[in-house]
């Protein structure tokens, strides 16, 4: 089927005229209803009026001159007592919202961290920085550990330089004692050249002397170095001991903090979480708020329509009490008076209520900008 | 520093109201509870925007804000009409005495906010 867009504009025109017909008629019938509710009040207003203008009974006006006054002061009693009522209320209601303000920003300052409002000073972030801390604690052990064990490795070092020395010291005791033998043959040669070898044999045995200290040098030379090795070796170990145990002793401290660390966590976990279910409630109490601020507004019309009926008895009080003190009822112009009391009206319902519609209740603020 | 905002209104529980609104984002409060009272406190104190009532005994919103636009400190001020009058004469007359905008109560929390946000900054 071929779709005709010049049919289907005419039918959404034809359309629209309809609605809008049926729209204007509506509007139509609901004001004639409204009109005639408002003419046959004002009739009924008028033969009452009327009734009362033929027949001024004096009973009647001092009924009303002694009930009107009641009535006046019970509406404003009323009037009055729920204004002092919502006031307090709203008082107090200001009082909670402030608290629960307070206790939401105390428990997200304290918990801080993710899901709610960042606090500086949150558990979370005090742990973050503390965890980094100690980190670095750790880590400045361990560096301090590895020094000590390339120290360790340098004094390793220095037991190759006393080998060395003791085989000098053994080479030094192996010159003393060719020196020895040498001089021993000096002597005998001194001896057999008699008296005039006998020079050279206070020499030859001068350096025989010599090469016995230099081997007792070579000797001491020896067991100094055998001393310094031993104690390298005795420094060695323990300072291996040391970094073993230093070693322990920073893997415990890793694994201490790392579990103390966990548990903080665990712990500032479940306080953020509390905190953001905190958070949570205080935005739907927030929402709650707001209707009952809403809510609160509603005394103030009320308290206005009060006022304005306060104020028309207290108008008709002093017509009958002037009726009573003259002897004479003028006329009341109904229509005068409905006309006067329908300008003191501030509010859209009590024009909607006195035209004979029904009141209707507006939940929704209604803003313009100049 | 926190905005000063003045609500004038002779229901105190609608100035509390308006309060409890404006004091959760952050703003200072002075309360009068008609024009009389709002033009005797303005005197001197730095306010940075106005929400009065319209119907008011001593003196009506109107003639309030008629008042305020003649000091020369408060010539710039914005005027926010709260009221629960919706007639257009009203608002008319609301807005030839200067008034910035028109508020019909009952008016939600946050479109106040709003609309204070938008004529000064919170």
């Amino acid at each position: 089927m071929e779709f005709n867009a010049s049919e289907g504009l005419t039918m959404d025109a034809v359309l629209g005229i309809l609605i809008f017909v049926c729209g204007a008629a509506c509007g139509w019938v609901a004001h004639r209803f409204r009109e005639s509710r408002r003419a046959a009040m004002l009739e009924r207003v008028r033969e009452t009026s009327m009734r009362g203008a033929g027949n001024c009974s004096p009973h009647l006006d001092t009924v009303c001159a002694s009930v009107l006054p009641i009535w006046s002061l019970q509406v404003e009693t009323g009037r009055a007592q729920t204004e002092d009522a919502v006031t307090a209320l709203a008082v107090r209601f200001s009082g909670l919202v402030e608290k629960l303000e307070t206790a939401v920003s105390a428990s997200q300052s304290t918990a801080g961290g993710n899901g709610v409002k960042q606090g500086q000073d949150g558990l979370v972030d005090l742990l973050e920085t503390s965890q980094q801390d100690l980190g670095s604690i750790i880590e400045s052990l361990r560096e301090a550990t590895i020094s000590k064990q390339n120290l360790l490795r340098e004094v390793d070092q220095l037991a190759l330089f006393t080998g060395e020395l003791k085989q000098m010291a053994a080479e030094v005791g192996s010159i003393a004692m060719q020196t020895n033998l040498l001089a021993l043959n000096a002597a005998i040669e001194a001896a057999r050249a008699g008296e005039a070898g006998r020079g050279f044999a206070v020499v030859a045995d001068e350096v025989r002397k010599l090469s016995t200290l230099s081997a007792e040098t070579g000797k001491r030379i020896s067991q100094g170095a055998e001393q310094v090795n031993a104690a390298i070796a005795s420094a060695v170990a323990a300072s291996e001991q040391s970094v073993t145990r230093d070693t322990e002793s920073v893997t415990h401290s890793e694994a201490v903090i790392g579990q103390v660390v966990e548990r903080f966590h665990g712990v500032a976990s479940r306080l953020t979480a509390s905190s953001s279910i905190l958070n949570e409630a205080s935005m739907g109490i927030r929402d709650e708020i707001s209707d009952v601020l809403v809510s609160l507004q509603f005394q103030d019309r009320v308290s206005q329509i009060l006022s304005h009926i306060r104020d028309d008895i207290r108008k008709f009080e002093a017509h009958v009490n002037e009726c009573l003190h003259t002897g004479q009822c003028a006329p009341i112009d109904a229509e005068a008076w409905l006309d006067e009391l329908s300008k003191t009206y501030t509010t859209t319902e009590q024009r909607e209520m006195h035209s004979g519609a029904s009141a209707s209740q507006s939940n929704s603020s209604e803003i313009t900008f100049f | 520093m926190a905005k000063t905002i003045m609500v004038v209104d002779d229901s105190a529980s609608l100035r509390q109201v308006v309060s409890i609104a404006l004091k959760g984002a952050g703003f200072d409060i002075i309360e009068a509870c008609d024009g009389k009272d709002g033009l005797s406190k303005i005197n001197g104190q730095k306010i940075h925007l106005i929400i009065s009532d319209v119907n008011m005994p001593n003196m009506d919103g109107i003639t309030f804000v008629q008042e305020v636009k003649k000091l020369a400190n408060y010539k710039f001020t914005p005027i926010i009409m709260l009221t629960t009058e919706s007639q257009e004469a009203k608002k008319q007359a609301g807005q030839a005495a200067g008034a910035k905008a028109w508020v019909v109560k009952p008016f939600q929390p946050a479109q106040m906010l709003a609309a204070v946000s938008k004529l000064i900054m919170p």
